[in-house]
């Protein structure tokens, strides 16, 4: 189940190279063929955000995990560390001529961002209050932790309740 | 919010992992009194040994002496759930270890009494009413019934109790104050006698010529082994044991009755 859920955290992340793509070669959805482009392209952006809505639902269901304040030595905010990844991204999908060309294209980024495992950044994860952050332990393990609380300094915040993506990436859904 | 983890040691790998978290609590807290740990003291079935201030003996892991983060520890994969050394339940600051024998998984066919589908090939791993060893980490008291069971699980504990080598059993045997008979040597000499000669062996080292002329003399009173010209005859593995059991001062006499015994057990008071 929890290699289901990090395919479509995967897909999740990396979706909006495939909106991009539908929304510079104009395409449009068959029954908002008389409306305007723009309702159409509203749609496209909101599939992936519907989908990161049901991927916090489905996230409650996540193995449970704890850290104490204690316990962090080290807080590091990486809400802009997708930035250049996600420009990469859209410079690839804008550069992108063919539905074939985007399937090969789309398919290798999918795969190296799912195996690659340490990081599922969703900039969608922005837009419902989430922040990303790098934490590293009392025991020296270094983690990626998303959660909506404002961390700043070491060992005010614990995370009781910490859902467990993979190894090194927790949610914290509360 | 879960409060109780299980967490398992895989043979051949260094760092635990994290199987299960549970809201559920998993044992039921015990009242722990122990005896403090002497090899020299025997307990009875329902009491246990307590080893104190554990976190800073050398036995003590990382685990233990840290602070416990489930964040820390990667999530068991099915491969390695088949080669479990031990699990360790962690439940309100109490750590319960228990050793995994292959007798634990249970890979007969079963089905729940709730759900009555018959389930082929999922082995399960039964978790044992009582721990093998538990750690109290709000005291840092360790407290354990086997020395043998814990030393699968603390590497090294059974230091504490260890038998003599060859070597050391030798050196014995050619003590000044032994006179062993040309039939016996150090191959005849038991475990149990081997796991004394270790005991002994320091304290024998500490006593001035004084107190080691007192306790051949005090031997002696008991008369279990001749004793001439200052040496205990040994001829058998028996001998040997009455010299070790004079060496440790387990001989007495009540005081009222006036009968002479051997403690089989001591706790220092």
């Amino acid at each position: 189940m929890s290699f289901l859920y990090r395919l479509f955290l995967a897909f999740n992340s990396t979706y909006l190279i495939i909106v991009i793509y539908l929304i510079k070669e104009n395409y449009r959805f068959n029954f908002l063929d008389k409306y305007s482009m723009y309702y159409s392209w509203f749609l496209f952006i909101l599939i992936p955000i519907a989908f990161t809505a049901i991927s916090f639902l489905v996230a409650k269901k996540l193995p449970t995990d704890s850290l104490s304040s204690s316990s962090v030595s080290e807080i590091e905010l990486a809400n802009n560390n997708f930035l250049p990844t996600y420009l990469g991204y859209f410079f690839v999908s804008l550069g992108v001529n063919d539905i074939p060309t985007l399937i090969v294209v789309f398919t290798i980024i999918y795969v190296f961002t799912f195996l690659s495992q340490t990081l599922y950044f969703n900039p969608i994860f922005l837009l419902f209050g989430y922040h990303f952050y790098f934490i590293k332990t009392s025991r020296n393990v270094k983690i990626f932790l998303i959660t909506r609380k404002l961390l700043k300094t070491p060992g005010n915040d614990s995370f009781p309740d910490l859902k467990r993506i993979n190894n090194y990436t927790f949610i914290n859904l509360k | 919010m879960a409060s109780n983890y299980i967490y398992a040691k895989v043979k051949r790998k260094q760092n635990l992992f994290r199987v299960i978290a549970s809201d559920t609590s998993i044992y039921e807290l015990p009242t722990l009194v122990g005896i403090e740990y002497s090899p020299s003291t025997l307990i009875e079935n329902e009491e246990l040994y307590q080893l104190s201030n554990f976190s800073s003996t050398t036995f003590a892991t990382a685990f233990i002496s840290d602070n416990l983060d489930s964040v820390n520890y990667d999530q068991i994969d099915k491969v390695d759930l088949k080669k479990l050394s031990y699990i360790c339940t962690v439940q309100q600051g109490y750590y319960f270890f228990q050793v995994i024998n292959s007798s634990l998984y249970i890979s007969k066919k079963w089905f729940s009494i709730d759900e009555l589908t018959l389930e082929v090939d999922k082995p399960i791993i039964a978790i044992n009413s009582f721990a093998d060893a538990i750690y109290d980490k709000n005291n840092d008291i360790l407290y354990f019934k086997k020395l043998s069971v814990a030393n699968r699980i603390f590497k090294g504990m059974d230091q504490l109790y260890r038998e003599a080598t060859d070597i050391e059993t030798q050196q014995f045997l050619d003590s000044e104050f032994l006179e062993v008979n040309s039939g016996f040597g150090k191959s005849n000499v038991s475990i149990p006698n081997r796991k004394k000669i270790a005991l002994v062996s320091d304290a024998l080292n500490r006593f001035t010529d004084n107190e080691k002329q007192a306790i051949y003399d005090y031997t002696s009173q008991y008369g279990q082994v001749t004793y001439t010209n200052g040496k205990f005859k040994i001829d058998t593995d028996e001998n040997l044991k009455f010299v070790l059991w004079g060496i440790e001062q387990r001989f007495y006499t009540t005081p009222i009755s006036g009968e002479k015994r051997v403690a089989n057990s001591v706790i220092s008071i």
